[in-house]
This record gives structure tokens, C-alpha cells and sequence, in this order.
């Protein structure tokens, strides 16, 4: 049991990372850091929902340690995990408040606080407060954005469950 | 119940982070009107909110002492019957002014009351040109040697007043600064109508920054001070004044000729310890024109510092002040 | 039930940001002058309308560097070395509600107000 979790724990982080690196090979749709889909966030999701806690906390954090590498993007990795810390942190808070039918939910939730989280990081290291005009932006991008991965992993997942529940 | 808890929790994440963003320090700010212009207080530290209702009061009970339109206040009435026993605020204030009128060679004149009228600079009045008669008749009340202080009886000559409108916000701004320090309070930032005095340096020990409003643009400042404890006064033709014929004339009436003074300045800012000395030095200065306040400087240069700003727009700063003024545009440097 | 709830509560939320953002960004800066800042201090305060002669700004930083391009009432950041590019993407500093920013070399450049970071105006009026 616990073998057939890490592998398909392996198997997430390599689909994350596959979903990472295509988004950012794509033109960015506005000159704005943190506008953007997030499809590797999908993964994540379905790790928390499938699997639990533990194994979505590996998918996040191997996601986002080995893409930084992958990209060569290391100054990202700061603001990524920043912001991915945050709204992981919320994920496993609220979790048990979000049925799988609510997922979606939780995703805009997470997705909000991590680019509030990534623009925090930007004011932070850069000390301008002038960047926290991002803010509307980046929270409307993070409610689209979460709503599109949440119900990608949302729908995957309870298609699954009818599955199982057939055999 | 649950979608309760969970708005709580969100509610309570949210704040966490919010609050590590913000500082622990507390501030009181205050705004209110008084003097005829908008005063504010801004203040850092546990008992700023009584210290500052105090400081309140202090100017709001100068206003009512000082002011040379309300009905009830003793300039009001000394103005009216030329002789009188006056408190001790207003007589040291007219002490100091006699003083700043020899020290500036009469270029700052609290006898201007008649001139101002004239000129309608007065709230209900209408501002005009005034006759060259009217000008003459007024302009022979006009000066320290019409103003007597014996003890503290002040008697004026018969066609005499005065007008404290230009040392009263600095005298006040000194008051309610020494009254915010008694309180306890370390840190502070007011501006009385732009009149701007600095208790301390702000909370983190930096020097606070006070802009200068440009002449031109009064939405924009034509550079910024960095000074902590200290008073900030700017004056300018651009405060106040009206146009008749094409002609622009402007608050600051020269009490050697009977008209606004015309001395190739648009503004001068006074930066000194003392309020009420830099509030009426701003005035002088104005008055005198640079090349006069340049000499004056040089005989008096541990009293103040000053910017002032030309009709052409060039900018010139006392040494004193080189170092912590900055701006975008170049400037002169004065020398002793 | 719920998830029509959250719908709304979303769509609500994101309106009312659209409408922020909307309206901020359309706000256009009363000032020309500009302010260029790296690890969060002032490298240079340029007034766009004094410009005369169109001139570059190097600046280098951790990755590579940030050249900025300053003519009369623009400025843009020309090119930079830093791997996404995000900031030579944003083109010409058009409203202080988009500040250019270059995240990985800490460089951002805003609109500043006249009075921008003073505590205090002398002789202002009223």
C-alpha cells in the first residue's frame, strides 16, 4: 500500500513538474509576476485528496525546488515558496472543512493566498510598498486560477471515485 | 456553524499576516481647524491621544487670545480701545515681535493691521487696490514706535493695530510642541496651516522629511528638508492674493511702502528651533528680498536656515541647510 | 447549496477587485516625475518632462543587468538579463498603479508623488 502511494506520489511530482516547466515555456499573458494559471497546482490538489497531507507537501516542495532548478529560474524559488508555503499551510487548515465536492473551494482559497503570499515577498525584498498596487490583480487572477485547477482536479477525482465505487 | 468557523479561520490567517506587515508602534492622528486654516497633529507613542487633545486645546485657546477678527480676543480689544493690561501670552508675544522688528530692521511689522485691511486681506472684507491716500493714511500707524509696552500695559497710538497673523502659529506651534513633550510624547509631526514643526525625530530614530510646496504648483513641492525637532515655516506670495487688471497682488504687504512686497522671491522657507522667530522670519525674509537676506544671514546664521525660491525659480539654501536639503532641480549654496 | 454560496461570495470578490483595479489603473500619475529604486533605495528621481536628450540607465545587479531607457515623458525598461523578462515586457511606466518591476534584480521604477515619502508640507495652502 505505502509503495503504491510513493510511486504514485513520483508519478504527481512528475506531472507537476511536466505542467510547470510547459507553463513557463508559454509566453506570460501580462507583464504582471504571479498572473498565471498554476496547472502544476492540479497535481497538488489531487495528491492532497488521493493520497493526504504528507504526500501533497512532498508533490508541492519537490514541484518547486526541482522546477526552480529545471527553469534555471532560481530567484523565483524565493517568491514561489513564499507564497507556496502560505497557501499550503491554509490547504491542510482547511482541508477537513472541504469536502471533495468543495475542492474547487479550497483551491481559489489557496491560490488567493499564495499570490497575496508571492506579492508580500516582492514588497519584502524589494521595499517598495508602491508593488501592493498588484494587489486586486493578483487576488482576481488567484480566484480564476484557483477555480480552473480546482475543478480540473475536482472533476478528475470524483470520476475516479464513481469508478471505484462501480468495481 | 461550519461556514463560521471557517470565515474565522480565514479571518484569523488573514490577520497574521497582515499584522507582521504593520509596525507595533502606535500612532494618533488629529486634524481640526483653527487660526482660520486646517491644522493637523501626528503623533507616535502609548499616551499620544491625551497629549495631543491638550495640545488642542492650547491652540484653540491662543486662537481665542490672539486673533485679530475674533470679537472677544484681547488683540481684538486692544485694537479698539489702543490701551490695555494684557496676558501674558500676548504680551510676550508682542515683546518678541518689537524685538524681531529692530532685529530685521522693521521688515517684519506687527502694526500692519491698517495695510492689511486695506487691502481686504481680512475674511467679510473685499479685496481691492487701495487709493494711494488710503495707503498713506493707514501707513501713518504703522511701526514699532507707535507701540508701547510699559509692565504689561501695551498702549498703542491712535491710529494704530496690530495684526499677530504673522508670529501667532508659530507662537502656538512652540506651545503645543512643549505641551506634547511634557506629555511624554517623543515623536511628533504638526502642521499648523503648513506651518510645520517636529517634536524628536519619527519612531525609528530617522529625521522626519518636510517637502516644499512650489510656488507654481501648490499640488507639487519643489524639494524636501530632513530635520527632526525643529520648525519649518514657508512663506509666498502664492498663499494668498487676488488679481485686479491683470495685476496679481499678494498677501505680503511691505510695510515701508504700503504694498505687497516686491523683492524677486516667490517663497521663503525659515528652518529653526524657534517657531515663532522662523514663522515671523519667513515674512522678513520675504520682505527683504535675497540679496538683503543673504546679509542678514550672515549676521544671524546660528538663529535660522532658509530656502528661498526667486521669481525665475532658482533656488537658494543657507549652508546650514545644504546637507539636508534635496531636490531634483539644482540649487545655490549661501555662505556666512 | 454551499458551492452556490462560495460562487457568489468568489464572483463578488473578484468584481469588486476587476472594479479596483479598474479604476486605479486608470487613474493617470499628476506627476511626470519618476522614481527608480533598487534593493528599495532611490537610485535617481527623473522629472519624464525635463528630459531633453534620450539617455540609458545601467544597473547592475545579482542577475545581470537592467538597462533603462529614459526620453522626454517616458520611460521604459529597455532590456535586462535576468531570465524572465518580465519587466521589458511591461513597456512604457504608464500609471502608478503599475509600477516596472524587476523582481529578480530588485529594481522598480514608479511614479513619485510631488511630496512622495515626506511627512510634512511647509506653506501649504489651506
Amino acid at each position: 500500500m505505502k509503495t503504491k502511494k510513493l510511486i504514485l506520489t513520483a508519478i504527481l511530482t512528475a506531472f507537476a513538474l511536466v505542467a510547470f516547466v510547459i507553463e513557463g515555456a508559454i509566453p506570460p499573458l501580462t507583464p504582471i509576476y504571479g498572473v498565471k494559471l498554476g496547472l502544476a497546482n492540479i497535481f497538488t490538489l489531487f495528491a492532497l485528496y488521493a493520497l493526504g497531507t504528507r504526500y501533497a507537501a512532498a508533490v508541492m516542495s519537490l514541484r518547486i525546488v526541482l522546477g526552480s532548478i529545471f527553469t534555471g529560474q532560481l530567484v523565483s524559488f524565493i517568491y514561489s515558496l513564499s507564497g507556496g508555503l502560505l497557501s499550503f499551510l491554509l490547504m491542510i487548515l482547511l482541508k477537513r472543512f472541504f469536502p471533495l465536492k468543495q475542492l474547487w473551494v479550497l483551491s481559489v482559497l489557496c491560490a488567493v493566498m499564495h499570490n497575496v503570499g508571492q506579492l508580500a515577498a516582492a514588497v519584502f525584498m524589494t521595499q517598495t510598498l508602491a508593488i501592493a498596487y498588484y494587489l486586486p490583480v493578483l487576488i482576481l487572477s488567484g480566484i480564476i486560477a484557483g477555480a480552473f485547477t480546482g475543478l480540473c482536479a475536482q472533476l478528475v477525482l470524483m470520476r475516479i471515485a464513481k469508478i471505484q465505487y462501480k468495481n | 456553524m461550519k461556514l463560521l468557523r471557517k470565515a474565522c479561520i480565514l479571518v484569523m490567517t488573514a490577520a497574521v499576516i497582515f499584522s507582521s506587515g504593520c509596525s507595533l508602534e502606535s500612532k494618533y492622528d488629529c486634524e481640526f481647524f483653527a487660526m482660520d486654516t486646517v491644522m493637523t497633529i501626528n503623533t507616535y507613542g502609548s499616551k499620544s491621544e491625551s497629549a495631543v487633545k491638550a495640545a488642542q486645546n492650547e491652540i484653540n485657546r491662543l486662537d481665542k487670545l490672539l486673533s485679530v477678527q475674533k470679537e472677544n480676543s484681547e488683540i481684538f480689544k486692544l485694537n479698539q480701545s489702543k490701551k490695555m493690561t494684557v496676558s501674558e501670552d500676548t504680551l510676550t508675544l508682542i515683546t518678541r515681535s518689537k524685538e524681531i522688528y529692530t532685529l530685521t530692521d522693521g521688515a517684519f511689522d506687527i502694526s500692519c493691521e491698517p495695510l492689511i485691511r486695506e487691502w481686504g486681506f481680512y475674511s467679510g472684507l473685499e479685496n481691492k487696490v487701495p487709493s494711494q491716500k488710503a495707503i498713506e493714511t493707514a501707513l501713518e500707524g504703522v511701526g514699532a514706535e507707535h507701540i508701547k509696552i510699559e509692565n504689561s500695559t501695551v498702549t498703542l497710538d491712535d491710529n494704530t493695530s496690530l495684526d499677530l497673523g504673522g508670529i501667532a502659529k508659530g507662537y502656538a506651534s512652540h506651545k503645543a510642541a512643549e505641551i506634547l513633550k511634557d506629555n511624554g510624547v517623543t515623536s511628533a509631526l504638526m502642521s499648523l496651516g503648513g506651518n510645520v514643526r517636529a517634536v524628536g525625530s519619527k519612531p525609528d530614530g530617522e529625521s522626519w522629511s518636510v517637502a516644499i510646496t512650489d510656488p507654481d504648483d501648490n499640488s507639487k513641492s519643489i524639494g524636501t528638508l530632513k530635520i527632526s525637532d525643529k520648525a519649518v515655516v514657508t512663506s509666498g506670495g502664492y498663499q494668498r492674493y487676488f488679481e485686479e487688471n491683470g495685476q496679481i497682488y499678494h498677501h505680503i504687504i511691505d510695510t515701508k511702502t504700503g504694498y505687497p512686497a516686491d523683492s524677486g522671491l516667490k517663497s521663503v522657507t525659515i528652518v529653526s528651533d524657534d517657531d515663532a522667530l522662523a514663522d515671523a522670519l519667513s515674512t522678513a525674509l520675504f520682505v527683504m528680498g535675497l540679496e538683503k537676506s543673504e546679509e542678514f544671514y550672515s549676521e544671524n546664521s546660528s538663529l535660522f536656515g532658509a530656502v528661498f525660491i526667486t521669481d525665475k525659480g532658482e533656488i537658494y539654501v543657507t549652508d546650514n541647510l545644504k546637507d539636508s536639503f534635496m531636490s531634483e532641480q539644482g540649487f545655490e549654496v549661501i555662505s556666512v | 447549496m454551499t458551492n452556490r454560496i462560495w460562487i457568489v461570495v468568489f464572483s463578488v470578490v473578484a468584481l469588486l477587485c476587476l472594479g479596483i483595479w479598474l479604476f486605479i489603473s486608470n487613474v493617470s500619475s499628476p506627476s511626470k516625475v519618476v522614481g527608480i529604486y533598487k534593493d528599495g533605495s532611490l537610485v535617481e528621481k527623473i522629472d519624464l518632462n525635463s528630459v531633453t536628450d534620450e539617455r540609458e540607465i545601467t544597473l547592475s545587479g545579482d542577475f545581470g543587468d537592467n538597462v533603462i531607457l529614459v526620453s522626454n515623458g517616458r520611460i521604459e525598461m529597455k532590456s535586462a538579463d535576468c531570465p524572465d523578462k518580465i519587466c521589458v515586457e511591461h513597456g512604457e511606466l504608464k500609471s502608478s498603479s503599475s509600477p516596472i518591476v524587476c523582481l529578480p534584480n530588485k529594481v522598480v521604477i514608479k511614479f513619485e508623488n510631488s511630496t512622495d515619502g515626506a511627512d510634512a508640507k511647509a506653506g501649504a495652502v489651506g
